[in-house]
């Protein structure tokens, strides 16, 4: 086992670090493990009622359980494990909930293969230099795209996230070794 | 014609497509576990009905949640619809969303812009 695998070996640990940009936060909800559907609709109900409770406005409710459920939905799709990355039911990973007075953040955490990241590292660095509107036209473009391949609109998720967003987000790749990395997004959502 | 009617689940949305009576609704949540195999009828019933068409065939869709894989089958959904409106220019979308969603709305005005089909866009109020 490499160096790196070992200090990032406790994946919760790792990302409980990424609650402290946010000062004054509480963890509303952090999970290491197995994701498949059913685990998709549990954690998006048990959010959910969170939000209702802390009488959060509809728009804002809305952009938290969207931006979750997507997270999770890439990781129940593209997760992989460190010793099985062949084919299973599932993905494993990590994701966090956490919010202030200001924000509320989502961050997850998956071992994704070395090659993906040459795939997506450009994409998050554009998103990143759009505005409001520009992104929208990345958006468009992105959604376009499947006018011309069955393949089209790859990263259309990660570009709607964004937009929901309205925030920059954040990203990490940790090499683990040759073949995979472990790859950490973030997403903050305004309370308005 | 076959007449489909799908009632809503947690994480589907609620369907009627039905010829004959010119009902034609997409309601509800959309992020099922696997979006091919929910939506892949919805796609055949199209290209039959493509063959022998309603006058008119306008389409209402009122989403109150779309995941990302969803959103490409509904792309999917419209470049068929915007064949058919190629041949008989009489296709409407009404794309329904929340007063306070801004995002759905967000959702609705790209479609417009990338899909050559007319849009009337319609807000409803939340309770």
């Amino acid at each position: 086992m490499s160096a790196a695998k070992t200090e990032i070996k406790s994946f919760i640990n790792f990302i409980y670090n990424y609650s402290k940009d946010i000062p004054e936060n509480e963890i509303n909800f952090i999970y290491e493990g197995e994701i498949n559907h059913q685990t998709i609709l549990a954690f998006t109900t048990l959010i959910e009622a969170q939000l209702i409770k802390n009488g959060e406005k509809n728009i804002v409710k809305k952009k938290v359980f969207n931006i979750l459920i997507e997270v999770l939905q890439n990781i129940y799709n593209h997760g992989n494990y460190l010793n099985n990355s062949e084919n299973t039911e599932s993905g494993k990973g990590v994701v966090m909930v956490n919010n202030n007075k200001t924000f509320y953040k989502i961050t997850s955490g998956n071992i994704i293969k070395n090659d993906i990241i040459d795939v997506i590292k450009p994409l998050f660095f554009k998103i990143n230099t759009c505005n409001e509107k520009s992104i929208r036209g990345l958006y468009k473009k992105q959604l376009a795209e499947g006018r011309i391949s069955a393949k089209g609109g790859a990263g259309l998720g990660f570009i709607d996230m964004a937009r929901k967003s309205g925030q920059k987000i954040d990203f990490d790749f940790i090499k683990i070794d040759s073949k995979l990395s472990f790859f950490i997004i973030s997403f903050k959502i305004k309370k308005k | 014609m076959e007449v489909i009617k799908i009632v809503a689940t947690h994480d589907t949305p609620n369907i009627i497509l039905d010829a004959e009576n010119g009902i034609f609704e997409i309601s509800g949540k959309s992020l099922p576990e696997d979006v091919n195999a929910f939506y892949s009828p919805i796609i055949e019933w199209l290209d039959e009905y493509s063959k022998s068409p309603n006058e008119k065939t306008v389409i209402d869709i009122k989403f109150d949640y779309l995941n990302t894989a969803s959103s490409k089958f509904l792309f999917t959904f419209f470049l068929k619809l915007e064949k058919l409106h190629e041949s008989n220019e009489n296709v409407l979308i009404k794309w329904h969303f929340a007063d306070d969603d801004e995002d759905m709305q967000d959702v609705g005005e790209e479609f417009a812009d990338v899909i050559k089909l007319p849009f009337e866009h319609i807000s409803y109020p939340v309770d």
